[in-house]
């Protein structure tokens, strides 16, 4: 690799440049790095200073086991402030094969015509698109092949087009369905400011990435990969129920928000497990386990097909299941497959959506478990650009204040995942004090105190949960930028062989002399990094707190309230 | 607890996995030996093998809180028991025993720890089985026969698990071997008596 290509979308030109002062970086180090230098952190989300880049990891393309993460980052219409979502599909090998760090896209059209982006190994075109305009993500995915054969294919859907906050940037699936994305923080609202409804990359021919010590990188790849197969969370439960087995474990702990964060329990959950998951795709001709991207072993995902054995969606997960489901008091999981196939169509973050039609719901447009209202809001309303339509798209922030709902379980304008803070305390420092806004995925389990990354923690320490959210997040931001799945997280915590061969890939790969400190010094520097950027946009510790209704109404089954106190929440950013 | 009914049904391993996932994950009633610790209920009286507890139910929930250390967490009268296996996410491995993440839900962890077992007399308790847990020592379970409800088993037998009750190889009720329809019309007819002993016989 070596290469970014900046697409300039207001003279229409493309131009190929080294990576210079960017080189030694990849995925979300990349993303965010390129964002705080050359995107003004005051400028308007959707204006012509804004950019979109998508990054492939740093061992994206090779033969590491789950690496295929593309990594999106830009400022955010939803937060105000920078954000990093990644994706599984096909076409971050793609472009890495290209040797392609990073697509760079810049600028605002000079008209309100729609256009796409092709790239091979011999050329960039940018292509008028008018005849893709509203078209969901299936049909323009479908057509797309038909033109292009088997490529790789970042679009946006009509949410995209409307520059909605809740837009997701969809990536297609190895069978070809746009079923993955990075849903956060309305990535694909920037997309369609810049009028781009997708880019096509084809790989055929490429070159492919360059491997220094191709001997050293195999050895340490299988450690790597079998490292993940024999761990139970990724070589087994993963694999056998994805991650909507989740759903029956948060509530049993009394963290599954349930109708608008008003409970931690759902007294359906069964109906919505991933055990029934389960159940169904194997009775109904559909996919238990199945692989997002290419080269993944893990295989959490799934084909979800309806009770006549016709395909529904893929990739229905823990977060959407949730979303859609407990959170909106809706406890059958066909419907939910059905809000997660008009999500990836419209181009809608599933939990961002769920959320809103939750507030929604608290606010008396519609009842809790009214599923049949919800799924015309998002297919007539949301789809078609009707005002309500237009308010729900834009999510639980504005839609709570439309409707004066002060239970809003947001955090810097980003509704909060399926974890309630109340329940586990110490999600709520990730969500707090994340540079995303509130995010599941900002601080993940990686070894703290076992590889010693970020510095021990005593376990038996009450407070530690900020130094514990801290250290996570750290090897968070590093994992992100690799290209590898966050589940990978597991077997490195739990295995040191598996860990080492992280770095031991990346040294094979790229000729160098990492030691496991590096991981910890990289995800220092892209928090930092990211953490600059919002206080230039204008965010302050004051953003770093969950909303006040966390602080005041308990949540059963515990009956607890958000205790971390302030100060505590000010100490994540002393490293 | 003599006078409950006992139903024994004679299934097929696939149709004893969708049965024990429609049972379990609600929870089920087992007659145990109550102030005994989480350990030695799943080890003794269940005889569950201690390497599989120690290595493959990580997560363990008492009454909704995450356990660390089951050798002194004693279960009593009416107590609710959840196992899981290891889970992914960050929450998901926040609620693994003795997770080095442990502090970040120290708030709902479970903390009434005592150093000695004090059996009592037997008593009922309510268990959950998840996951990879439900699969493998589900139907180890359902073998050696679980409690549940009247209504929970007539919904079972009439509704959810209908068409497989059905397609069983054989039914005992009381010890005399029946049909499906003569079972649900017991069921219906002794309504008072609130719940039922249900084994499985793999066939």
């Amino acid at each position: 690799m070596g290469k970014i290509l900046r697409i300039n979308m207001n003279d229409l030109t493309a131009k190929t440049e080294d990576l210079g002062e960017y080189a030694g970086l990849g995925g979300r180090a990349l993303t965010s790095t390129i964002i705080a230098k050359e995107v003004p952190p005051l400028c308007h989300p959707l204006g012509p200073n804004n950019k979109v880049v998508a990054s492939p990891g740093l061992l994206t393309g090779t033969t590491a086991a789950s690496s295929g993460r593309c990594h999106f980052g830009c400022k955010s219409p939803l937060t105000g402030g920078i954000k990093e979502g990644n994706s599984g599909g096909v076409v971050a090998q793609k472009i890495a094969h290209l040797g392609y760090c990073a697509i760079v896209l810049e600028g605002l059209p000079k008209d309100d015509k729609l256009r796409l982006v092709y790239i091979n190994k011999d050329k960039v075109e940018i292509l008028p698109a008018d005849e893709f305009k509203a078209m969901g993500n299936y049909q323009t995915v479908t057509k797309l092949t038909e033109r292009y054969g088997k490529v790789g294919i970042i679009s946006i859907g009509p949410a995209g087009e409307q520059k909605l906050n809740a837009a997701s940037i969809a990536v297609n699936d190895m069978d070809n369905r746009p079923t993955r994305h990075a849903g956060r923080g309305g990535q694909g609202a920037v997309m369609g400011s810049k009028g781009l409804k997708a880019i096509v990359v084809d790989d055929t021919g490429a070159a492919g990435v360059e491997i220094k010590d191709k001997d050293e990188f195999k050895k340490w790849a299988k450690i790597f990969s079998d490292g993940l197969l024999k761990h139970p969370v990724t070589g087994e439960g993963l694999p056998t129920y994805g991650t909507a087995v989740l759903i029956n474990v948060i509530n049993e702990a009394g963290g599954l928000p349930t109708r608008n964060f008003s409970s931690g329990n759902f007294e359906h959950a069964t109906n919505i497990s991933g055990e029934q998951l389960t159940e169904n795709c194997k009775n109904r001709g559909g996919k238990g386990t199945h692989a997002c991207s290419p080269g993944c072993v893990i295989r959490c995902s799934n084909v979800y097909n309806d009770k006549d054995g016709n395909y529904l969606t893929s990739g229905l997960e823990y977060e959407t299941i949730w979303a859609f489901g407990a959170n909106c008091n809706i406890s059958d999981l066909d419907v939910i497959a059905r809000f997660d196939r008009l999500c990836d169509d419209i181009g809608l973050d599933t939990i961002e959506t769920g959320g809103t039609i939750a507030v929604a719901m608290e606010g008396g447009l519609l009842s809790f478990g009214d599923w049949d209202r919800a799924i015309k809001l998002l297919d007539e309303d949301v789809r078609n650009g009707t005002p309500i339509g237009k308010i729900i798209g834009s999510g639980a922030v504005v839609t709570g204040r439309v409707f004066g709902i002060t239970r809003v379980p947001a955090v810097k304008g980003q509704n909060m995942p399926a974890y309630d803070p109340r329940a586990i305390q110490g999600i709520g420092v990730t969500y707090a004090t994340s540079t995303m806004g509130a995010d599941h995925t900002a601080g993940y389990a990686i070894a703290t105190n076992i590889m010693k990354v970020g510095g021990y923690v005593d376990p038996l320490k009450p407070e530690g949960q900020v130094e514990l959210s801290r250290n996570l997040q750290i090897a968070t931001a590093a994992i992100d930028s690799y290209g590898l799945c966050l589940f990978t997280a597991f077997p490195v915590l739990d295995q040191p062989e598996t860990f080492e061969a992280i770095y031991r890939m990346l040294n094979a790969q790229y000729g160098l002399n990492l030691t496991g400190d590096a991981v910890t010094e990289l995800g220092k520097n892209v928090l930092k990094t990211e953490r600059d950027f919002n206080t230039r946009a204008g965010f302050t510790n004051k953003d770093d707190r969950l909303p006040e209704f966390m602080y005041q109404e308990s949540l059963a089954p515990h009956n607890q309230v958000f205790m971390v106190k302030d100060e505590e929440l000010d100490e994540f950013w002393n490293f | 607890m003599k006078d409950i009914s006992e139903i024994e049904v004679h299934l097929s391993h696939r149709v004893t996995g969708e049965l024990c996932s429609y049972l379990f994950q609600s929870g089920v009633l087992l007659k145990v030996q109550v102030g005994a610790s989480i350990k030695n209920l799943l080890c003794e009286q269940l005889s569950l093998d201690k390497t599989y507890v120690d290595k493959r139910i990580s997560t363990i929930f008492l009454n909704s809180q995450p356990v660390d250390d089951i050798s002194k967490a004693i279960i009593k009268n009416n107590d609710t028991l959840a196992l899981s296996s290891a889970m992914p996410g960050l929450v998901g491995a926040t609620l693994r025993r003795n997770s080095h993440l442990a502090p970040l839900r120290n708030n709902i962890t479970f903390k009434e720890y005592r150093n000695n077992d004090d059996i009592q007399a037997y008593g009922l308790i309510h268990l959950k089985l998840f996951n990879l847990i439900l699969q493998e020592a589900g139907p180890f379970l359902l073998q050696r026969g679980v409690v549940t409800g009247f209504e929970d088993l007539i919904d079972l037998f009439d509704n959810k698990m209908s068409e497989k009750i059905t397609g069983a190889l054989d039914i005992y009720f009381n010890g005399k071997k029946t049909g499906i329809n003569e079972v649900r019309r017991s069921l219906k007819s002794n309504v008072e008596q609130k719940i039922v002993i249900l084994k499985i016989k793999i066939s």
